[in-house]
């Protein structure tokens, strides 16, 4: 293996042509230390052709369908307010069968008159702790 | 073919027309940036398609004080930068577990030596994809712009939300660290 060859130079030279633009770049390639100095001719050479490499280089062919994703974002949202309807339909059917159901079953507003005299109907023929003294309190 | 100003219009109608219009036009953009800020083909594609995702999304927010392409172009660059920083945080959490077993030399130049034993393994790679990945992320991000989408300083600028002098001092930096990176790759594979 030979010993790695330098050049105080070559630094300087790979900013340069880091920093060149493509017709910089081509005029670079005249650059006279250029032409006598075989390991930096090398070193330019090689960047040059990984340079343009570089700049071509992508990922490649990619596939990608992001209208797919959006539609499904979309389909998605479409479908909240059918369901969005289906649970107030819910919520208003709900409420509305619990009026009927109250009215129809349970006593309108509270206990009626015939509820509490029925309640409170004395059976005197049976009842013997009436408290009578109640009625004549003084 | 519709002008930037049309595209974003029928995009805000909910055009998919136009949608599919957006991608034909800008998807080797977007591919070819966050590859090769990320320097990593197989997440490219699922990136891309976020990109394009939140264009769809975001377009009725757009404010039209940039260009539709510079957008993207943020988007992209954002993009790159969300995943890299993710994949950090992962490689971080696995390094620092794996750094329990094997600590590195000490006073080793870490970066360069990964850089150089990068090179070695994967030959056939770009050395500036690899040296590319040596790079902070901003550094990274203005290089590609100027160097593989020949954006100029003040588009950079707007695109990076900085001053074209923070640009200029990006790139500045930016060849700097590629030339350390650079030089003793090709000084060796002379030799
Ligand atoms: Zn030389």
């Amino acid at each position: 293996m030979k010993p790695p060859q330098s050049c105080p130079q070559t630094g300087e030279l790979i900013n340069k042509l880091l920093a060149a633009t493509d017709n910089e770049a081509i005029s670079m390639q005249n650059d006279p230390h250029l032409t006598g100095c075989p390991h930096c001719r090398f070193v330019i050479d090689q960047l040059t052709a990984d340079l343009e490499k570089w700049q071509q280089q992508g990922p490649g062919t990619i596939a990608i369908d992001p209208t797919a994703r959006i539609k499904s974002a979309s389909a998605n949202s479409g479908k909240l307010q059918p369901i969005l309807v289906k649970v107030a339909a819910i919520a208003a059917a709900s409420v509305l069968t619990g009026l009927i159901v109250s009215h129809k079953l349970i006593p309108a507003s509270g206990p009626t008159y015939r509820d509490i005299a029925a309640d409170y109907t004395l059976e005197l023929s049976t009842d013997d702790s009436f408290p009578i003294d109640y009625f004549n309190e003084e | 073919m519709m002008t930037e100003k049309q595209l974003t219009d029928a995009l805000r109608r909910r055009d998919e027309a136009a949608f599919r219009e957006l991608i034909l036009r800008f998807q080797p953009i977007t591919a070819r940036v966050i590859f090769k800020i990320t320097g990593d083909k197989e997440e490219t594609p699922d990136l891309v398609q976020e990109v394009f995702v939140s264009i769809w999304e975001q377009v009725k927010n757009f404010r039209e004080e940039a260009s539709l392409s510079t957008w993207i172009y943020q988007l992209s660059t954002n993009k790159a930068r969300n995943h890299l920083k993710w994949k950090k945080l992962r490689t971080g959490f696995r390094l620092s577990w794996q750094s329990e077993q094997a600590q590195p030399p000490a006073g080793m130049n870490h970066s360069l030596n990964m850089a150089l034993e990068m090179f070695e393994r994967k030959d056939d790679e770009n050395a500036i994809t690899m040296a590319l990945q040596q790079l902070p992320h901003n550094q990274r991000t203005a290089f590609v712009l100027s160097k593989s989408e020949g954006l100029s300083n003040p588009e950079i600028a707007a695109i990076m939300k900085l001053s074209v002098s923070s640009v200029e001092s990006l790139n500045f930096r930016a060849r700097q660290n590629l030339v350390k990176i650079l030089l003793p790759y090709y000084n060796n594979k002379k030799s």
